[in-house]
């Protein structure tokens, strides 16, 4: 499902964030990619979306290679793609229930079914009876829980988390890790970027360990 | 179905901005709606304008005098010429007796003088009507020419002069209204580039966030565009609503204290294609504006 091969990215000229990285993740797998701060696990997963591109090497995800896709394309590669921000990407001026909706309204959904999904994901995460409220007025937990239902809601192929239980306190990352393993047992490959190691023991799952922008562990 | 739902979409998203910051885009508007108006002002001034000197110069004639020896095969000669021209619309044939007679009638005071005379000097004469394609001066100057080349014929008398200089002040009047709201038209789309632009960084952050889930490039400009257009439109509307009142405020105010006019059915308000033309002229300036920041400002790819 996502294949790198030798990629590398580089921020000015001595500043490398990834080095020749080159891994596999398989269709339906669930990883955990964990380092310490600055290791590149954010720009990891922002290669994986094209939010950036590789200063070398190539990055395949779902048959499809990246930085080849034409410009006019890249909004079709991230439809398939859930993406939970670290720092949420909430819509300031768009209620909860509108941010959750915005990503099945962008695929042209239908109103109805738009309502009737964007309600079920906000009932997964807790936050039914907050649908009306702006982002401005949640907690950072809350807006997390927000960030993960819009990354959830159109049952993406792909499912990239940064820092996903950041905010959360342990009874509801334990609910959230919960419900990114029921995603990934429907076929979605999840990826979550965290520094939660204790989370990453209980789960057990595939562990990519980058040091300094290179593959340590995998 | 899908792109339906898009345009419905940007058709919200727009009416929400439009809404949201709408003192700023009440100065966009009025700007399009200043522009026009002046535009219409000159336009309603130069058609009426128009309209007068089309209705003078339908009564445009030439008169056409004939020698005092000319004979009846002269005239029928003349009549042939007449009729085969396809610059005149009809002509008619005033005898010299005819012609004592409208004297007489037009200053009746006068009604002894071509009896002292004895004799009458008054010429034969026939008066043609020229065909209304053409009733400018440059086609009822050349066939004047024509008819006074002719041998029987004493004299053409015909008068352009004033119809000239009126052609002269309509043109005047055209081009500086061109250029005034030219002028205009153009700052008009500068404001609205402006004004779009702010918007634009104003959800810098959101339009980001946007591409992030997947928005394209249509999907993200078209509420900017549709805004432009709302814009323009609602100027253009505007414009013609000043330009209504105006023009009541016109006729009932200003001319009414003109003695000089006793009826004003020859100052009209501008057609209904004109109103369209208003609005839509509106509309397209707003596109282009709105077409210019979204081009600028929304041209990363990330």
């Amino acid at each position: 499902m996502i294949q790198t091969f030798h990629v590398s990215k580089q921020y000015g000229r001595d500043n490398a964030a990834l080095r020749d990285v080159t891994l596999e993740i398989d269709k339906g797998e669930f990883v955990f990619l964990t380092g310490p701060s600055g290791a590149g696990k954010t720009t990891f997963l922002k290669l994986i979306f094209r939010e950036e591109t590789p200063s070398q090497g190539q990055i395949l995800v779902n048959g499809r290679n990246v930085s080849a896709i034409p410009e006019a394309k890249i909004p079709f590669l991230r439809r398939d793609i859930g993406v939970v921000f670290q720092d949420f990407k909430l819509l300031r001026r768009k209620t909860i229930f509108e941010n959750v909706a915005f990503v099945l309204r962008v695929m042209g959904v239908p109103k109805i079914e738009r309502k009737r999904r964007a309600f079920q994901i906000l009932k997964q995460v807790g936050l039914q009876h907050k649908i009306n409220n702006y982002p401005m007025q949640l907690s950072g937990g809350e807006q997390q829980r927000v960030a993960i239902a819009r990354a959830l809601v159109n049952e993406p192929v792909i499912l990239l988390a940064d820092e996903p239980t950041g905010n959360l306190d342990p009874e509801l990352a334990i609910e959230i890790m919960s419900l990114f393993q029921e995603i990934n047992a429907r076929g979605t490959t999840v990826l979550v970027a965290t520094h939660d190691r204790e989370m990453i023991t209980r789960l057990g799952k595939r562990v990519i360990n980058l040091e300094k922008g290179r593959v340590a562990e995998n | 179905m899908r792109y339906l739902r898009a345009f419905g979409y940007c058709i919200e998203e727009a009416f929400v901005e439009l809404w949201r910051n709408r003192l700023v885009n009440l100065v966009s508007i009025a700007t399009i709606a200043v522009s026009l108006f002046i535009l219409g002002v000159f336009f309603t001034v130069s058609m009426n304008l128009n309209a007068l000197m089309a209705g003078w110069a339908s009564r445009v004639q030439l008169t056409v005098y004939l020698a005092d020896d000319a004979t009846a095969s002269d005239r029928e000669e003349l009549e042939q010429f007449f009729a085969q021209s396809s610059e005149i619309e009809s002509f008619d044939y005033v005898s010299k007796d005819a012609a004592v007679t409208r004297f007489r009638s037009y200053f009746p005071e006068l009604d002894t003088l071509p009896d002292v005379l004895e004799t009458n000097p008054l010429p034969a004469s026939f008066e043609v009507t020229v065909a209304s394609d053409f009733r400018n001066p440059d086609d009822v100057r050349g066939l004047a020419r024509r008819v006074g080349a002719v041998g029987s014929v004493a004299e053409v008398d015909y008068d352009l002069l004033w119809i000239e200089r009126l052609t002269g002040v309509i043109e005047l009047v055209r081009i500086i209204g061109l250029t005034i709201g030219g002028a205009l038209v153009i700052a008009s789309v500068f404001t609205i580039f402006n004004v779009i632009k702010l918007t634009v960084y104003g959800r810098e952050d959101e339009i980001g966030i946007m591409r992030l889930v997947g928005a394209t490039h249509a999907y993200i400009r078209g509420p900017f565009l549709v805004e432009g257009i709302l814009q323009g439109g609602l100027g253009g509307a505007l414009a013609l609503g000043l330009l209504y009142v105006s023009h009541q405020y016109f006729l009932r105010e200003a001319l009414s204290s003109f003695e000089l006019l006793p009826t004003t059915d020859w100052l009209r308000f501008v057609p209904p294609s004109a109103w369209a033309a208003i609005v839509c002229g509106g509309m397209f300036v707003g596109l282009v504006g709105s077409l210019l920041s979204v081009r600028k400002f929304l041209s990363r790819s990330v």
